[in-house]
């Protein structure tokens, strides 16, 4: 091998090299190239990242300040770190500008239901719908519903909490009221009582003001005097009962201004206000509503509560709601006790008048019984004077022996008829049918009737319900009231009846004397005998118009003086 | 045949009504043996020491006491075989009723006149002491 052939093969070597170095160079460019641009096409979607990375956390950002609930972020102490405007402003506090921590935001009485909701928070990674009442820097108490959740950092470690708060105070209340008021007229459906009524409006209302002093004073017109019908004081003390009655006169208290003007009221300080009537204890704040039907106030709501200015315009306008729409059953609850008390009255008075009446007719019962026998014992005397006598009296004293005896029997007869007319009782309890032509027949046979007098019965007589002695006592004394006056040669009594829908009118006349019309009232009354005749004992128009009465019908004559008389009287069919 | 006397306890308070009855049997007073007792409870002593044949007793002071009386008697298993007549001054239907409907064997409506009294409280008595009596 010579030096010509190693130069050939180095030169040709070089030439290899060459070529393939351009090659590479020119991948080189194209490859450069290639990176630069995608270089480039890199750097433009990053900024079209970046962008959108900002869009969306300006995006974010946006909705957290406009969001319409308040958020807060908190750390795991409870302690502020980020809060919206909606959150200041519901809280009163700015954490900007002071320290927050929720645990003071947490209302005394929901402590432990807070607690626990932040453990399960912390728990769960989240809750929802807690709801509880929080006091804002104004020491206001406001009701709110919370949602949340925990954020964790990269090692999945809690290190904030971040929450919605919604403010449901308003809300709630109005709940309150239409819960209040669905539950009053739920419950007071279909009751009558006045008492019950009252007080479920009084405890409804006092569970709504979350008071325990709520009382119903019923208004009387008559007396113009408030007495308390209803008076919620405790819950613990259940018993409807009120303990402590108290009754104020019109215009008395704050409550009898009320009953007075018809216009509700607020009483923010008591202690401040004079007409104040002190019940059990002095409670600062009083609201009075009245209840009105028919421009006219028939009772009065009272409610109040230990501490000054606690009452407020909401509070008025729902009490005053609750009395419009309870006021029409008050006042049929009204009426009802009304009626229930005529009712209960008008039965005292029957059971005294029906107790009277037995008294009475005992009495004259004892007393014709005691007057009976000195009589029978004067005429026994007399008679033994005379006996033991004999021959020894003038005929003068013999005449005025028997003048004793005829006064001793007229007395007797007056004395058995005041006992005849008071033993004839109210008592409807015996109720026969009666069949009256029966009656009529039978009284034929034991009336004494002359032979020159016809009894009639023109119409068929009906039968009809109740005592038949009492119907006999009526026919019989009418008849032979009739018999007695009879002076024609020819006589008749003519019985007859009419009936309408209700009543049945019998009819007595005869062709007898007849009455004057001026003497038409008072022969119905006991002893107006008008002729003094002694057949007459004045006492059967009484006894029949007594037994008309019972069965609550009339009696009545028509009479022309010489020609005769018909009496008409009514019985219920 | 020798007629026994009728025995009569008589209930009555009133002097001159005791009187009047013995004045009006005292035609006939042998055949009577008339026992008085001013009471009801008086009475019911007399009846446990000796029945009578009869019993008159007066309603005319208070009919409930008589009514009472009336009762225990026919409640009681021996004494209830007494007829009882019953005298009254007045004619109240309902304690005529009531007695009747207690069993008694009759009713004497005294009259004021005292010569009518005598004749119905003689006809009544004649008319027992016709009768035969459970042999004692």
């Amino acid at each position: 091998m010579n030096e010509q052939k190693k130069i050939e093969i180095l030169e040709r070597a070089l030439l290899r090299q060459k070529k393939a170095r351009k090659a590479a160079e020119q991948i080189l460019e194209i490859k450069s190239l290639k990176l630069f641009n995608t270089a480039k096409e890199l750097h433009k979607v990053n900024a079209k990242l970046e962008e959108l990375l900002d869009e969306k956390t300006t995006q974010l950002k946006g909705i957290f300040e406009n969001i319409n609930d308040a958020y807060i972020v908190m750390d795991i102490d409870g302690a502020v770190i980020k809060m919206n405007d909606n959150a200041v402003h519901l809280f009163g506090y700015d954490h900007f500008k002071e320290k927050i921590n929720v645990v003071n935001l947490i209302y005394q009485e929901d402590f432990g239901y807070a607690m626990d909701s932040f453990s399960e928070l912390i728990e769960k990674g989240s809750f929802s719908n807690y709801t509880a009442r929080v006091i804002t820097k104004n020491r206001e108490v406001k009701w709110v519903n919370i949602n949340a959740s925990v954020v964790y950092d990269k090692n999945n470690i809690p290190i904030a909490a971040q929450g919605i708060i919604r403010d449901i105070t308003v809300q709630r209340e109005k709940r309150l009221v239409l819960d209040m008021i669905n539950n009053i007229m739920k419950s007071i459906l279909g009751k009558e009582d006045l008492h019950e009524i009252a007080w479920e409006v009084s405890s409804s209302i006092a569970d709504y003001l979350s008071t325990n002093d709520c009382v119903i004073y019923l208004v009387d017109e008559k007396v113009k005097t408030l007495e308390q019908i209803a008076a919620f004081q405790n819950r613990t003390t259940q018993g409807k009962q009120i303990l402590n009655k108290v009754v104020l006169s019109f215009g008395e208290g704050i409550v009898g201004n009320v009953a007075k003007t018809g216009i509700a009221k607020i009483v923010s300080d008591t202690s401040k206000d004079k007409s104040y009537v002190e019940d059990d204890e002095r409670r600062l704040s009083e609201i009075t509503v009245p209840i009105i039907n028919d421009g006219q106030v028939i009772a009065v709501i009272d409610a109040e509560h230990k501490n000054k200015n606690y009452f407020v315009e909401a509070h008025l306008k729902t009490i005053e709601n609750i009395a419009n729409l309870v006021s029409l059953q008050f006042r049929s609850a009204i009426n009802l006790r009304e009626r229930k008390k005529v009712e209960i009255k008008n039965r005292q008075l029957l059971k005294k008048l029906a107790k009277s009446n037995e008294e009475l007719e005992e009495y004259a019962h004892i007393v014709s019984h005691d007057l009976k026998s000195p009589l029978r014992s004067i005429s026994a005397l007399n008679s033994w004077i005379q006996a033991d006598n004999v021959g020894k009296f003038d005929a003068m004293s013999l005449q005025n022996f028997k003048d004793v005896d005829a006064t001793l029997e007229t007395m007797e007869n007056l004395i058995s008829n005041i006992l005849e007319y008071s033993s004839i009782s109210a008592n409807l309890e015996i109720n026969d049918d009666v069949d009256l032509n029966a009656l009529i027949e039978d009284l034929k046979t034991v009336l004494f009737v002359p032979r020159n007098i016809s009894i009639n019965i023109l119409n068929k007589l009906p039968i009809i319900r109740g005592d038949k002695t009492k119907f006999q006592q009526v026919f019989q004394n009418l008849i032979s009231n009739a018999i007695k006056f009879i002076d024609k040669e020819k006589g008749f009594v003519n019985i007859d009846v009419a009936a309408d829908a209700n009543f049945y009118t019998f009819s007595i006349s005869d062709n007898g004397i007849g009455i004057e019309k001026q003497h038409f009232d008072k022969i119905f009354k006991i002893f107006q005998s008008l002729n003094g005749s002694k057949d007459s004992n004045g006492i059967g128009l009484s006894i029949v118009k007594k037994i008309v009465d019972i069965y609550s019908g009339e009696v009545w004559l028509t009479s022309e003086v010489h020609k005769g008389t018909t009496f008409y009287f009514t019985l219920k069919k | 045949m020798i007629k026994s006397k009728l025995s009569i306890l008589l209930i009555e308070q009133d002097e001159v009504e005791i009187i009047k009855l013995k004045k009006a049997i005292s035609k006939e007073s042998e055949q009577y043996n008339l026992i008085l007792v001013s009471n009801t409870n008086l009475a019911l002593a007399a009846l446990e020491k000796s029945l009578p044949n009869i019993i008159l007793l007066d309603l005319s002071i208070s009919a409930s006491n008589g009514i009472e009386f009336l009762s225990i008697l026919k409640n009681n298993t021996i004494f209830r075989s007494i007829p009882v007549i019953v005298l009254t001054a007045v004619n109240t239907s309902t304690d005529i009723a009531t007695c009747y409907k207690l069993g008694i064997a009759g009713c004497l409506l005294k009259p004021s006149k005292n010569d009518d009294y005598e004749v119905k409280i003689n006809t009544i008595l004649k008319y027992w002491s016709l009768n035969e009596f459970i042999p004692s």
